[in-house]
């Protein structure tokens, strides 16, 4: 094939102009800072990988480590298990109900993550929302204790991640041909092993795609679990800022950065791979 | 396989199916015989493919019946129909390879896995497509495609076969092929099919009896020599085959022919109805093969020829008549009438029992 630029497709010296401002910016405002960081956590206070050590040995730091995990998978799981069924919905085209569900979708997305935060602390907390209406209910019994629990962190977070698991599902669910499910059920397939024989395997893209984007936003997350959750639920972000911003020990927020990112560089690099798997097996 | 499936008499009800004010279906009754190959013929909107999606169980019928031997299947759903689809597009599960397609009504149905391979190997010997079973149906050509539709819809020996214009997506050639393959491949099985197209010739090659739809009715259902022949209106006349629709008025008639008077001249046919009033507006159809030409004639429609189109086996002749309209004759391509020159003026004529009356009722057919 002759290496002649298709129709659209810029020459490449002037792609690479267009490009350079913001790589450039790139550079200056995110690339060296980090680097910066992550060099002070091998050189500071010596040159040497103490701050690692301590984060591994340390069992506090090892339980943070290992909650956030934890918290990333279960709200991975039930973003899941709540967002699927309303991609599916937003997947049918042409009802009331699917605009209802593309606007409850949407204005969240719209809504910044601390706004809905805000919320879920006026519905949780000791005076709040939910407990005024339980006491109202029953006045003898006490006020629940919500906020700042772990359960609050993940109601909130899932909440907060929701369209992002929704969003690639129903894209992959609306591109399935209503007359596959159809050729199942002509078939002899009910509608549940229609589902879990033809719609399920060819939405799978999109279920990966939401599962990845949530699971490393919510290893990464910071506002929410900083506003609802208390000092017993720290996770890596709040543990970063903890560091940096109150004890200054930027050499130790930088070891946990680069845990952080190696953490979801691997997993989106693993994903990646399970993803293109699915991609051959899904479709060609 | 072989013989061993039986057709079962499909039963369509005064079937009735209405979105809003739109009505898609209105009123169609129709039996296909057990083992009997019947076209649903109609341009789009005509509500052929609503009628096979009721049959399919995907679309439910305001009113009426649907049955399948002496079952009523009217509100049965789709997967307890043991009614096969093959469908426009194939359908085909792009996750799935050739050999899983096929299993897959088996495989629902709890065939045993011995049993399961058998079936689905004799399917795939049946449409040709032996080397292809471990491959996935993106690698596969349309025809191929269509193949494996077809084989997964009959693998499970279905008494009934729906098929949705299965063949439109392919070239013509193939189209062609394929079209004597299925009718050969349903003969063998002696499967019942009722199969969907727009397409006229399709459906006066293939099937048994055709039924001509129109605006959500059943027009006229027959063979496909009775439609080509004896179309019962003019919209059934102008739709299947060639056919000039000549506005005129009905002059007189008498021992079963009629004479009806055009702005070209007087001709002769045969009314299709007894109940046309003379000087009423009438369509008068007749085939390009049945118009005889004459040069220099007395008799007949006069006109002029506009030109000549070589089409291999005949020669269309393009008339113009006299007061505007167009006639078409189709001549010999060795006949002299094939060379006449644009301007020459001829004369057109024909048997009354070549031609027929239509009542005009306004609108323009097609």
């Amino acid at each position: 094939m002759a290496e002649a630029p298709r129709r659209g497709q810029l020459p490449l010296s002037l792609s690479m102009l267009l490009v350079a401002p913001l790589v450039l910016l790139l550079a200056w405002t995110f690339f060296l800072p980090i680097g910066k960081l992550l060099l002070t956590s091998v050189t500071e206070p010596s040159f040497s990988l103490d701050n690692y050590r301590r984060l591994l040995v340390e069992p506090l730091y090892r339980q943070v480590i290992i909650r956030t995990l934890w918290i990333a998978l279960v709200c991975t799981v039930s973003a899941l298990l709540l967002g699927y069924p309303i991609a599916a919905l937003m997947a049918r085209p042409g009802r009331v109900a699917v605009k209802i569900a593309v606007v409850c979708v949407m204005i969240p997305l719209w809504t910044s993550a601390l706004i809905r935060s805000y919320a879920w602390i006026m519905l949780l907390q000791r005076k709040g929302v939910i407990n005024s209406v339980l006491l109202g209910l029953d006045p003898a019994a006490k006020p629940l204790n919500m906020l700042y629990t772990d359960g609050a962190v993940l109601m909130a977070m899932t909440h907060v991640l929701l369209p992002f698991m929704i969003l690639p599902i129903a894209s992959a669910l609306g591109s399935i041909p209503p007359d596959l499910p159809r050729a199942a059920l002509n078939l002899g397939a009910g509608r549940v092993r229609t589902f879990f024989a033809v719609t399920l395997p060819l939405s799978l893209p999109g279920v990966f795609a939401g599962c990845l984007l949530v699971f490393v936003m919510s290893l990464g997350f910071y506002v929410t679990p900083a506003l609802v959750g208390g000092p017993q639920t720290l996770m890596i972000a709040t543990l970063i800022a903890e560091q940096a911003t109150t004890l200054l020990n930027w050499p130790f927020a930088g070891a946990i950065s680069c845990v952080l990112l190696v953490l979801s560089l691997g997993l989106t690099v693993s994903f990646k791979r399970l993803l293109r798997l699915e991609r051959v097996v899904a479709h060609d | 396989m072989n013989g061993a499936v039986h057709g079962l008499e499909v039963g369509i009800h005064d079937v009735w199916r209405r979105y809003g004010a739109v009505t898609a279906v209105g009123g169609v009754s129709l039996t296909a015989g057990a083992g009997e190959f019947v076209s649903l013929l109609g341009p789009s909107g005509s509500g052929k493919t609503t009628l096979l999606m009721m049959l399919a169980g995907f679309e439910e019928p305001d009113q009426g019946r649907l049955t399948v031997g002496d079952r009523d299947i009217t509100r049965v759903p789709p997967n307890k129909r043991d009614i096969a689809m093959v469908f426009q597009r194939y359908a085909l599960f792009p996750h799935m390879t050739v050999a899983e397609n096929i299993a897959f009504p088996l495989r629902m149905r709890r065939v045993g896995r011995a049993e399961r391979e058998e079936r689905v190997n004799r399917a795939i010997a049946m449409v040709k497509l032996d080397a292809l079973a471990g491959r996935k149906p993106a690698e596969l050509s349309g025809g191929q495609q269509q193949r494996v539709a077809l084989a997964r819809a009959i693998v499970f020996e279905p008494p009934v076969i729906l098929m949705d214009e299965p063949l439109g997506a392919l070239d013509k050639k193939l189209r062609q092929h394929m079209q004597s393959e299925l009718r050969q491949l349903q003969q063998r099985l002696g499967a019942t099919v009722i199969y969907v197209t727009h397409d006229q010739e399709e459906a006066l090659t293939m099937s048994d009896r055709v039924a001509v739809m129109n605006g959500g009715r059943l027009v006229q259902l027959g063979p496909p020599r009775e439609l080509y022949d004896r179309p019962a209106d003019a919209f059934v006349a102008d739709f299947i085959g060639e056919m000039n629709l000549l506005p005129g008025t009905l002059d007189g008639s008498g021992n079963g022919g009629c004479t009806v008077r055009t702005a070209a001249g007087t001709a002769a046919a045969t009314p299709s109805t007894h109940g046309i009033a003379p000087g009423s507006a009438v369509r008068l159809a007749i085939r390009p093969e049945h118009v005889e030409l004459v040069q220099d004639g007395t008799s007949g429609l006069r006109g002029s020829v506009t030109q000549c189109v070589f089409n291999g086996a005949s020669t269309a002749v393009q008339v113009g008549l006299q007061g505007g309209a167009t006639l078409r004759a189709d001549v010999g391509a060795r006949s002299d009438l094939a060379l006449l020159r644009p301007g020459t003026p001829v004369t057109a004529s024909w048997p009354a029992a070549n031609a027929i009356a239509f009542p005009d009722i306004g609108g323009t057919p097609g």
